[in-house]
């Protein structure tokens, strides 16, 4: 058996810590090497002096008369702080601290709590997301009725897509021309209208009622409307909409070249553009104004 | 008639008494050496005293008496020095060294040079191993005992001891170099 110098059995061996054997076998390396003897010769030398010096400038401090009469009442000192570290006995093995560190570095823990997170995102997250889209309800529910829908919403009868575009642009792809709303599946329930035409709640199939087309437009495939054959195998259906049941604010989705549903209302780049238009109108009005007063 | 005589229970005051007359000194010391502030340490070693009057006696009255009045006495001392630290935190103030309102023994009556050599290289090592030496040389702790005092493990214990004791050879030699 060897031992380097810097081996801590040999310094536990010279202070009487090690076991019996380990003692033993160090013992029989110090005798066969002399220069692990220097080594534990100073060790040992090192290990005297401190002792010496530790022992002999010890803290000299007791406790006061009046603490110590305290102690011996068993009464705990005002002030005191609530124990906080842990306590060990040493009849009993040390028991580990349980600290909520711990609890959730538990690998037991650890698991349920990502399958707990994966649960919730599989399940909850497409309610959420259900509720958002109630959220359009009501928003064009109180518009209808005889008030004048607000900027920018539209009044939505029976069998209309309920879901208003001006939140999710990006979502719709931009409609053709000529089309007033892109087919999308309808909503179970429909509340009353008040601009709903009478017999149409009756005759309410959603996926029959699609928004008319103005005569001779272009029909997107996949798409059938009032006008246009429904796809093969399904009877067509007179529409029960008509253009006059939409209430849309001014230039949306009528005009051919407007903009149609689904995009921004007309912002300040369009009303300049119409001031443009107008411009040259009242000029030519202008000018006519002044030849007829000319001729008169 | 021979009378035989029923060994009686020690009350905990009879416990507290003999351990305070065995104990009490190097208690203040040890928990000095961590709060430094002697009515602090002092405090310290009243907690740990009441506590063990309130632990039942075939409990606390055995041969590790020892090594639990450290480990509490440690760990309280450790109490207080987070309560100081917050404290300070909360007012805001500098942290100052602590005082001691005596003076410290190992810097009054330190005589001889190798002595207060020893005693300054101390200060210089990591305060884990400062910590066993003094268990180990000054308390007469055993590896095992500052084992449960610390919450190290024995081989660790051993480790730090062997590796202070390196250090402080090195630097004694060091300085012996340097005078000659």
């Amino acid at each position: 058996m060897s031992l380097p110098p810097d081996d801590p059995d040999l310094t536990s061996s010279l202070l009487g810590e090690a076991s019996p054997a380990r003692t033993a076998a160090v013992d029989a390396v110090l005798r066969r090497d002399p220069a692990l003897r220097r080594e534990a010769a100073e060790i040992q030398a090192s290990a005297d002096l401190l002792g010496s010096v530790l022992r002999r400038h010890a803290p000299v401090f007791t406790l006061t008369e009046e603490r110590r009469a305290s102690i011996l009442r068993g009464e705990t000192r005002p002030g005191a702080l609530p124990e906080t570290a842990p306590v060990t006995s040493w009849q009993e093995p040390r028991l580990r601290s349980v600290t909520t560190r711990s609890i959730f570095l538990h690998p037991g823990v650890l698991t349920g709590g990502i399958a707990a997170a994966l649960a919730l995102g599989l399940y909850a997250l497409p309610g959420i997301r259900g509720a958002w889209d109630w959220k359009d309800a009501p928003v064009a529910a109180e518009t209808l009725g005889d008030a004048p829908p607000r900027e920018g919403l539209i009044r939505v009868t029976p069998g209309q897509p309920r879901k208003m575009a001006r939140n999710r642009p990006a979502q719709q792809p931009a409609p053709p021309e000529n089309s007033l709303v892109p087919a999308d599946p309808p909503a179970p329930e429909v509340p009353a209208m008040a601009t709903m035409p009478p017999g149409a709640q009756e005759n309410a199939d959603p996926s029959a009622r699609p928004l008319p087309t103005p005569p001779g437009a272009p029909v997107p495939a996949g798409t059938f409307t009032a006008d246009a054959a429904p796809p093969s195998g399904t009877p067509k259906k007179p529409s029960l909409l008509k253009p006059e049941h939409l209430i849309l604010p001014s230039g949306i989705g009528l005009d051919p070249k407007g903009p149609v549903l689904g995009m921004p209302p007309p912002g300040r780049k369009g009303k300049e553009a119409r001031k443009e238009e107008k411009k040259p109108e009242k000029a030519s009005e202008r000018k006519e104004g002044q030849a007829t007063k000319e001729t008169e | 008639m021979p009378v035989t005589r029923i060994p009686q229970t020690p009350t905990p005051a009879d416990i507290v008494c003999r351990a305070m007359a065995e104990h009490e000194q190097a208690l203040v010391g040890y928990a000095l050496g961590i709060v430094r502030d002697l009515e602090t340490a002092r405090d310290v070693v009243q907690d740990t005293f009441v506590k063990l009057y309130e632990q039942t006696p075939d409990r606390v009255d055995g041969p590790g008496l020892k090594a639990w009045l450290f480990t509490v006495c440690r760990n309280r001392s450790l109490d207080m020095l987070r309560r100081r630290k917050r404290l300070v935190s909360l007012e805001e103030e500098s942290v100052e060294e602590p005082v001691c309102h005596d003076p410290l023994p190992d810097e009054t009556s330190a005589r001889d040079d190798q002595a207060s050599e020893v005693l300054r290289f101390l200060k210089r090592l990591p305060a884990n191993q400062a910590e066993v030496l003094r268990l180990k040389f000054q308390n007469d702790l055993s590896y095992k005992e500052i084992s449960a005092v610390t919450g190290l493990s024995v081989t660790n214990v051993g480790f730090l001891i062997h590796t202070a004791i390196r250090r402080l050879r090195q630097l004694l030699s060091h300085e012996t170099a340097e005078v000659r």
